[in-house]
Parts: C-alpha cells; sequence; structure tokens
C-alpha cells in the first residue's frame, strides 16, 4: 500500500504553514519528518491522519482520498499518535491499549475477549506486560510512549504516524522508543512517518537496517528528500537550522557498517 | 510479582464490594422511604402491605397505610431515584467530555433555562403544576439550544465556546428569574417560585413520574450505549479521532442527552444542586473513570441519595425542607471527607 500526498497546502488564517507539499509513503519504509520549530511537522502529520481536512491538494491510499474513507475505515489504516498526550483521567495501561480496538467496534459496542487477548499479546510481544494493570497517568513518559505504540499495534493500521515521539525522554527512554519502532518495522510491513527534531535518528534506523527516508521541510515546504545520507548534508542542515555542524562517522559495538552522527557546532547568529 | 497480583486481585475484590454496594443503595433507599416519614408507619406494616401487593397485585382502597406507602411514598420515592440518577449521570458525561471537573448540566444554561420557565409559570399560569413543569423542560432546552447557537458561531473548538455560551445564556436567564421574583405577588406567586427554585419533591406523584420517566431512560440508555467512545474521548479529541470517532457527531448525541434528562429532572423537581457535580467525582475516586462502570454507578448513587435525602426532606420538621438545602449540608461533609481520604487521586 501507498500513501501519497499531492501538492498540500495548507493555510491558516492568512499564514501559509504547508506549501505544496508532495511526498509517497510506501509500506515497509519508514520516513524522518524532520524541519525546525515551526515549519509545518505537525500540522502535515493532522492533515494526513485527517484531522485537518480544510487543505488543497490530495491525501490519498490507493487512490482513495482519505477524506473520503468512512471514520472507521480510515482508522484501520492510519494510526496516529500525536506528541501531546491528554490523558488525564485514570485508566490502566491495558485499557489505553485496548482502545486501539475501536476501529473495529459497531457504533454502540464494547470490546469482547479477542480484543482483551489481542492486547495481551502486543504488550508481551513488547516486554511491556507489566505494566498492564498499572494506571497509565501515573507511568513514566518513556513507559507512556511504549503504552502508546502498543495501541498503534493494536489498532493494527498500516501507516503509523508518530509525532515526536521521544520529545522530553531521557537518553534511556529515548533509545528503548527508538529500538522498538525500528523493530516494529523490522518485524512487519508498517509505514511509519516520525516527526522528530534529532537528525541522527534517521541514521540510526538506517543502521539498524530499516529502510529510511529523511523528509525536510522549511517553512511548510520539503527541501530536500531521499536517503538520509543524501538529505542531512552539512549544507542542507546550515540552511534550513542555520547552524553550523559536522557528520562524524563511527562504527557502533556489533555493528557492521559505521554510521553517521552529526554534531552541532556553532549556530549562525544573526543571520 | 505473585504479592503483587494478590494485591491487583485483593483490589479487585475490594472494587467489586463497593460497587455492589453503590448499586444496592438506591433499592436499601426507596425501601426505606416507604415506612420512614411523617405519618408513623413501621417496617412490619409497610412489608406486610408490600407482599400483599405483590402476591395478590392490588391492596385494599380504605387502607389509609397502604394509600400513603403506594400512593404518595412510591411514586416519590421512584421519581427521586430517576431525577439523582439523571442529574449525576448527566454531570458525569458533562464533565468528561468538557475535560472539567467543576462542570455540571447547570453550566449549559439548563438548570437556569428551566428555572424561568418554571417563574413564567408560576406568575401567569397561577403556578398549575402541568404547565410550570412543561415551560420548565421547554425553557431548559431553549437554554441549551441558545447556548449551542452561539458556539456554533464561532468555529474553533466548539465545546470550549459551549461553556462560553452557556454562562452568557445562564446569567441572562438568571437576570430573568430575578426579574420574575421582582415583579411577582409576595404573597401569591413568590413563595411558590422560591420553594420551587430551590428543589423539591413535595407534592409530586405517578403524572410527574410518567413525564420524566421517558427522557431520562431513553437518554440513559443512548449515552449507556456509548460508555465505549466516550472512554476514548478521555484521551484527546486528536486521538479519539484517529481511532475512527466523530468527535462531533459523538459529543453532540452526548450533549444532547445530557440536556434532555436534566431539563426533564428539573422540571419535575426545581433545581437541586450538587449531585450533578459530586456524585460522578465520587465514582471515579471509589471506582474509577471507565465509563462502562461510572456511569450506572452514577446513577445509582445520584439516585440513592437523593431518595436518602429526600426522606430528611420530609421528615425532619413538619414543614417539607427544600432538598437543594439537605444536599448541600449533607453532600459537602462527605465529599471533603472521601477527598482527604483519597486525595483526590482519581483526578
Amino acid at each position: 500500500m501507498t500513501l501519497s500526498i499531492k501538492n498540500l497546502c495548507f493555510q491558516y488564517g492568512k499564514q501559509t504553514i504547508l506549501n505544496d507539499v508532495s511526498t509517497t509513503l510506501k509500506q515497509g519504509e519508514l520516513v524522518c519528518l524532520l524541519g525546525p520549530n515551526g515549519s509545518g511537522k505537525t500540522t502535515m502529520l493532522n492533515c494526513i491522519s485527517g484531522f485537518e481536512d480544510d487543505f488543497d491538494g490530495y491525501i490519498e491510499i490507493e487512490g482513495i482520498p482519505v477524506s473520503k474513507m468512512r471514520d472507521t475505515e480510515r482508522a484501520r489504516r492510519i494510526a496516529y499518535m500525536p506528541q501531546k498526550d491528554e490523558v488525564n483521567f485514570p485508566f490502566a495501561a491495558r485499557e489505553v491499549v485496548l482502545m486501539g480496538r475501536t476501529p473495529y467496534l459497531g457504533r454502540f459496542d464494547v470490546p469482547g475477549d479477542k480484543d482483551h487477548a489481542l492486547v495481551l499479546a502486543v504488550l508481551e510481544a513488547l516486554d511491556i506486560q507489566h505494566l498492564a494493570d498499572q494506571m497509565y497517568h501515573t507511568l513514566s513518559g518513556g513507559e507512556k510512549q511504549l503504552v502508546r505504540i502498543a495501541r498503534g499495534l493494536v489498532q493494527g493500521a498500516v501507516f503509523q504516524l508518530l509525532d515526536e515521539p521521544t520529545a522530553s525522554l531521557d537518553l534511556k527512554n529515548e533509545m528503548m522508543v527508538l529500538e522498538h519502532i525500528s523493530d516494529m518495522m523490522l518485524s512487519s510491513s508498517h509505514g511509519i512517518v516520525m516527526s522528530t527534531h534529532d537528525p541522527n535518528h534517521a541514521f540510526y534506523f538506517a543502521q539498524r537496517g530499516v529502510k529510511t527516508r529523511a523528509v525536510l521541510l522549511e517553512a511548510g515546504a520539503v527541501v530536500s528528500e531521499g536517503a538520509p545520507e543524501a538529505v542531512l548534508t552539512v549544507d542542507n542542515i546550515r540552511r534550513v537550522y542555520r547552524l553550523g555542524t559536522q557528520i562524524l562517522s563511527f562504527t557502533a559495538d556489533g555493528a557492521v557498517k559505521p554510521q553517521s552522527h552529526i554534531v552541532p557546532i556553532r549556530t549562525e547568529r544573526g543571520i | 510479582m505473585s504479592n503483587q497480583n494478590n494485591l491487583t486481585n485483593h483490589h479487585k475484590k475490594r472494587l467489586r464490594i463497593v460497587s455492589v454496594c453503590i448499586a444496592l443503595l438506591p433499592f436499601a433507599a426507596m425501601l426505606a422511604a416507604l415506612f420512614l416519614g411523617r405519618y408513623p408507619i413501621t417496617f412490619q406494616e409497610a412489608i406486610q402491605r408490600i407482599w400483599q401487593v405483590l402476591t395478590t397485585g392490588h391492596y385494599d382502597v380504605q387502607d389509609v397505610v397502604a394509600g400513603i406507602i403506594f400512593q404518595i411514598r412510591l411514586p416519590r420515592a421512584i421519581l427521586g431515584f430517576f431525577v439523582g440518577g439523571a442529574l449525576a449521570v448527566s454531570g458525569a458525561v458533562l464533565q468528561g467530555i468538557f475535560r472539567n471537573p467543576l462542570v455540571d448540566a447547570g453550566m449549559l444554561g439548563v438548570s437556569n433555562g428551566a428555572s424561568f420557565g418554571a417563574v413564567l409559570g408560576f406568575i401567569f399560569f397561577n403556578g398549575r403544576y402541568e404547565v410550570v413543569i412543561l415551560l420548565a423542560f421547554s425553557f431548559g432546552l431553549l437554554a441549551v439550544w441558545m447556548s449551542y447557537h452561539i458556539a456554533s458561531a464561532y468555529r474553533s473548538t466548539p465545546t470550549i465556546m459551549l461553556v462560553l455560551g452557556g454562562v452568557i445564556v445562564s446569567s441572562v436567564f438568571s437576570a430573568l428569574v430575578s426579574f420574575g421574583k421582582y415583579i411577582a405577588d409576595p404573597y401569591d406567586e413568590l413563595p411558590g417560585i422560591v420553594f420551587w427554585l430551590m428543589g423539591s419533591l413535595a407534592n409530586t406523584g405517578y403524572r410527574e413520574l410518567m413525564i420524566a420517566l421517558l427522557p431520562i431512560v431513553v437518554s440513559f440508555l443512548v449515552i449507556y450505549l456509548m460508555r465505549w467512545r466516550m472512554n476514548v474521548l478521555s484521551l484527546g479529541d486528536l486521538e479519539a479521532f484517529s481511532l475512527g470517532v466523530n468527535i462531533r457527531q459523538t459529543k453532540g448525541i452526548l450533549i444532547a442527552c445530557s440536556a434532555l434528562m436534566t431539563a426533564a429532572a428539573v422540571a419535575v423537581s426545581g433545581t437541586i444542586g450538587w449531585i450533578g457535580l459530586v456524585m460522578p467525582h465520587m465514582i471515579r475516586m471509589l471506582i474509577g473513570s471507565d465509563y462502562r462502570s461510572l456511569l450506572p454507578l452514577s446513577f445509582a448513587l445520584g439516585g440513592g441519595f437523593l431518595v436518602i435525602v429526600d426522606i430528611f426532606a420530609r421528615s425532619i420538621s413538619s414543614a417539607e425542607m427544600p432538598i437543594g438545602i439537605i444536599t448541600a449540608l449533607v453532600g459537602a461533609p462527605f465529599y471533603v471527607f472521601l477527598l482527604r481520604k483519597t486525595k483526590g487521586k482519581n483526578w
């Protein structure tokens, strides 16, 4: 399956947020969406998910516009994990994951035994079954993200949109989330769009053997897209972030190939 | 690990016991309502009359005790149960939708709208009961409709605008109620208005029950059918949407049902505060926020509580006390107690 975005434009009032964005997301491929704050990453994900429907252009899965799909039909194909987590009522983690089954339930239905069994299976697969009965709002940031990833899996959508899934996580939790995302890519054929502030994430996924593409946004337009090495160059990053960087190459313990790593050196102030 | 399992099993067992107690509360309360009151009826006498009706299907018309039980106390107790349940459930639903613990149906303008309708009934129709009920019900719904209309003038985040619309409409109707009190005849009309505004189940019977029952039961059933969708809504609009929930439609149906059941409740009982605000919190603190149990248990607790309060209202003094006074006086300390005990952890 392919999700194609053609000539996507989005305006908020008179301000242009997205300006003629075109790209595709294939099953089995991970797109790292990069760009400075305010470059339109979240808006783009909101549009793809169907939540923002006031855009110009086309967002289609296999030729069918996402906006024309019924709510549940769309939800079986596209899962979305927004950056901000708004759960402020006490629910057990197990129940938060269970909510992923909603697109398969009738309007008045309640999840049944099969749904519960699937939740347990997914929690075990992610090795977080110990969180099942804990209250979601008491979990740490990293645990919450894992629970939300589990929900995305239970939702069974091919396309997964992740808005900065590692934002505000500590080093270890960040790595844990990245590992789970690459495991997900390697074990089944999802198509993932993940927005992030760290270009090194793209290099990490590529090194893990995930088919990775980087898309670099600036002021709502695609500056460059393609293989991480081709997109995340010193020149491109200087242009988009106004930041001087150096790209190092290292070979992690046990890895076969060397991996690139972007190190920020200094900002270009006043430019 | 097994220790933790024991702990959660123990916890689940405790939750089940508390749930069963809450579910039984309204039945105990309604039974008590039959033999408690100003007219002395003993427990045995009550049980005997109930047994008679259950076995033979009718009671002795000459029997004063049976008359009081079945013509006065029973319909009043059942009505109290449905009114209290409706207020609590609509509070639970609206607090969930607006993600705000301080919300109840009064916020949408229902109570003030209904109050104004009742005031009109007292001033222009001599307080004829059917007219007061009908006007209260209509104006309650009219107020919500107006709030909704004000809210839909703005395109962004309609639920927040609905709160704002509700505040505006509420204050307008509140001013109109004051105006009505100001021009009402202080001897004929004003006492009725004031008593109605403080909420009471006095002089209610099967007639009021028949009026209020249908909207309350139907609304509750629709809300209960959507219990899982309500759980999903707790994730926030964006995530609920991505799980295939039609946010606008779902919230619209839920708000409409809450308004309908509140309008029906307020129309027959006047404005009874506190129940819609606090009963759902108590359930959240005791049981949790899963709407599959929150909705029926809120109904049970709200209904049971109102029946008990009504027993006090008609027993404490020879004249009936307005219910609103007692709900606050009894409910507030209990709520504080619960808040301290659970440390409000489920909010």
